[in-house]
């Protein structure tokens, strides 16, 4: 199986550097999002390392996709060169909360 | 009180059937919360390790970011990235059926070659940096990816197992409960009748033969 990563220049760059299978520059949100889709269809994906911004102008989708896919390929969010997302929500950790019925906070250490 | 069973009649015979299926249904809700508890226990663990992944993740991804903006200022951009082009991509990233209480979990292994792939005269030393920064991303990546799947596919066991539980626990074992009383009442009553009728047939024959 394979991992590809998708995001900004240096996102896309650094992992192809580590050794990506394919890393695809975040161009706009339909190309991302068709070739995602093509990832969670193709069942070859094992990991999709996506950059936080791009994960946020695509969220609704995102979270579509998510949703309907089996159990790979998973989609880890990582921050782009610019850093965290200020103030976004863990889509995890909503999940958590409704299965165990509590808040837990992942507290970053700056 | 609550609903009992459809097509039940008040006999002795469905009155052993129901007490049969609800101590089913109590030994089902016992396994059933007992699984809860262990996938419960499970999650937490694995909601820690998720934490301190992400925190040392982040960093590294910083200092990764800052190495690869310097070699690009040494290299020049086009440099780099033609470099890049050419890298030399893991082989395969296979996966490990795993399963935590018997729930099919995610699990990857990976190698990540550590060979260079580049000439060491026209490069610099930030490049070499940067991929090893980057190699080690992935490294976490991917275990940010095995950790962040179990907890997502653990996450919807547990839901699944509370709804059975909550089932269980306020409308099955309930109904059934309801449904042996209405059969243990209906059969006294027809007890009551039985002794009456027979009290009364008493009476008639004794004044008969009086």
């Amino acid at each position: 199986m394979k991992i590809v990563a998708i995001g900004g220049e240096y996102f896309a760059e650094g992992f192809s550097l580590a050794g990506v299978n394919e890393s695809y520059v975040h161009e706009d949100e339909h190309i991302t999002l068709r070739h995602l889709t093509e990832f969670v269809e193709s069942g070859d994906v094992a990991v999709v390392l996506i950059s936080e911004y791009v994960a946020e102008s695509i969220r609704f989708e995102l979270n579509r996709l998510i949703e309907g896919k089996e159990l790979y390929p998973i989609i880890v969010e990582l921050p782009d060169a610019k850093g965290p997302v200020k103030g976004k929500e863990d889509p995890l950790e909503q999940k958590i909360k409704r299965a165990v019925g509590i808040d837990i906070t992942l507290k970053e250490d700056s | 009180m609550a609903d009992r069973l459809e097509d039940v009649k008040p006999t002795r015979m469905d009155l052993l059937r129901v007490r049969k299926k609800k101590m089913l249904a109590e030994n089902g809700h016992e396994l059933l919360s007992e699984k809860k508890d262990a996938l419960i226990n499970e999650f937490f663990k694995i909601v820690d390790k998720r934490k301190d992944l992400r925190n040392e993740i982040n960093t590294l991804l910083k200092d990764s970011y800052r190495s690869l903006m310097e070699a690009q200022m040494i290299l020049g951009k086009e440099e780099v990235n033609s470099i890049a082009e050419g890298a030399k991509s893991i082989e395969e990233i296979s996966t490990g059926g795993e399963s935590i209480m018997g729930v099919p979990v995610p699990s990857f292994k990976l190698n990540i070659p550590d060979e260079k792939f580049y000439g060491y005269a026209e490069t610099s030393v930030k490049l070499d940096e940067s991929v090893d920064n980057f190699r080690n991303v992935l490294k976490l990546a991917i275990k940010v990816a095995e950790v962040e799947g179990k907890l997502s596919r653990l996450a919807d066991e547990i839901e699944k197992a509370k709804r059975r539980v909550n089932a269980l626990e306020y409308i099955y074992i309930p109904k059934l409960e309801a449904t042996i009383t209405y059969i243990e009442r209906q059969i006294e009553e027809r007890e009551r009748e039985d002794f009456f009728r027979r009290k009364k047939i008493k009476a008639i024959m004794e004044r008969r033969e009086g």
